[in-house]
């Protein structure tokens, strides 16, 4: 047996884009989280600041950088753009 | 009368006027200053971090996490306040989900208030949430009144006064019941279930949902991941209602986020779903399965938070179990409670509520 609490997809994760932390509810209250710093260097623990369970999160890390490269590029394009 | 509070309180969700991480022990709600008496409520009911407490004047109470609105005030709060906007309705059922909150009147308004980035107060997707409770309008065709409302982690359900079911919010999971080719983007903010009849209880879980009908038949939808719908786990999903468990004299469903429980008008209460913490109150071979669970009985009221459970049986005693790490059994210590223990033992307890990470009760 898995010591996860859970298997979450990144897709259920609702993410704060001011700190750049992804949330999920844990049964505590509390919210599971991990840093998209995290996960770009492939972790896939996200704990709870407030109790022992961790979850799993599951994703494509591959698709998850490219996401992030279009993401960083696009931002970096309309900056540009005001700039201008 | 006293009201007692334990469990998870990061965001002041026990009344309690502080917040810390948890308290273990039972602590006594002073309620100096309000104008809520232990002695008149009758229902309490919490999300993620805030809690509602319903009084039998149909007066709501609140307090702790107010991040997307759901205390329907215009602040935090760590005492007990009045949401005073609500007064001037006889409000009889209420229903937190995590980050949101609903309210039914006795003359079957209903009122919702907190998070609805996913829809699930039932309102137009335009609106990410609402400190202010709003009447749920809905065409004289799904409904001409509400009766009873449940909601879960992200979805939340409701009886009518025409005794269909009625659902909002995500249903990727299959948590709406709405069919196999359901998707969140081809449906308004609020559905009813077809060819639902007859309902008396509803339940909303983690990512599924629970309706009784009145000939004793539970039908279950949603995620199945730990057997909550009291099928076998292969089945992990299900986006229609499937029928799971019958039994004579069922009265109400109850769920938590993963585990669900039936009670009967004897008393008896049967659980299944999942069993990592003791949420099922027995050991047992086939978890999805609805069983009986052995040590309780006489079973007047039953509370299901996520991960732990209280019953308060005919004589006034309080049992708790399940998941314990915040001390939401309030057995004292942090220790799962693997089958239903007696806390209050001194004390003759009224009523009991399990919220999400933290629990009530009333005593004498």
């Amino acid at each position: 047996m898995s010591i996860f609490h859970d298997e979450i997809e990144i897709e259920d994760f609702e993410y704060d884009a001011e700190e750049e932390i992804y949330h999920y509810p844990c049964p505590c209250g509390d919210r599971f989280e991990i840093s998209k710093e995290e996960l770009l260097k492939g972790e896939e623990v996200a704990t709870c600041p407030t109790c022992s369970l961790i979850v799993k999160v599951i994703y494509d890390k591959e698709a998850f950088e490219k996401e992030q490269d279009e993401v960083q590029q696009l931002t970096s394009k309309l900056k540009v753009q005001v700039i201008k | 009368m006293t009201l007692y509070a334990w469990g998870a309180n990061s965001y002041g969700q026990l009344g309690l006027g502080y917040k810390s991480e948890e308290e273990v022990t039972p602590k006594k709600v002073v309620l100096e200053g309000s104008d809520l008496d232990p002695q008149d409520i009758v229902s309490i009911s919490g999300g993620a971090g805030h809690t509602l407490i319903l009084d039998s004047k149909g007066l709501i109470y609140c307090c702790g996490w107010n991040s997307k609105g759901q205390l329907g005030l215009s602040d935090d709060t760590v005492k007990l306040t009045q949401i005073e906007i609500l007064k001037e309705f006889k409000i009889v059922q209420i229903s937190c989900g995590w980050d949101f909150s609903a309210a039914v009147s006795e003359c079957g308004k209903q009122f919702v208030w907190g998070n609805n980035q996913h829809t699930q107060l039932g309102l137009s997707k335009s609106i990410t949430c609402t400190g202010i409770p709003s009447r749920l309008q809905v065409s004289q065709k799904l409904a001409t009144g509400f009766k009873r409302v449940s909601c879960g982690l992200r979805h939340s359900a409701m009886i009518t006064k025409e005794r269909g079911l009625l659902v909002a919010g995500t249903g990727a999971k299959g948590q709406l019941g709405l069919g196999d080719d359901f998707d969140d983007n081809n449906y308004l903010s609020i559905s009813k279930v077809p060819e639902l009849e007859d309902i008396i209880s509803v339940a909303s879980g983690q990512h599924h949902t629970l309706a009784l009908r009145e000939n004793g038949t539970v039908l279950g939808w949603g995620e199945n991941k730990f057997g909550q719908l009291g099928v076998d786990s292969s089945v992990t999903n299900s986006f229609v209602p499937l029928e799971t468990f019958y039994h004579e004299g069922l009265e109400s469903v109850y769920a938590g986020w993963t585990h669900s429980a039936a009670l009967t008008k004897n008393g008896e209460v049967f659980s299944w779903g999942r069993d990592t913490y003791g949420q099922l109150g027995a050991e047992r071979e086939i978890p999805f399965k609805p069983e009986k669970i052995p040590s309780l009985n006489n079973i007047r009221q039953l509370s299901l938070g996520s991960e732990h459970n209280l019953a308060v049986t005919r004589d006034n005693k309080l049992y708790t179990w399940g998941w314990n790490e915040h001390g939401s059994c309030g057995t004292g210590d942090k220790k799962d409670v693997r089958v239903p223990t007696q806390i209050f033992k001194d004390g003759k307890v009224k009523c009991a509520f399990a919220c999400t990470g933290s629990s009530f009760a009333v005593v004498e």
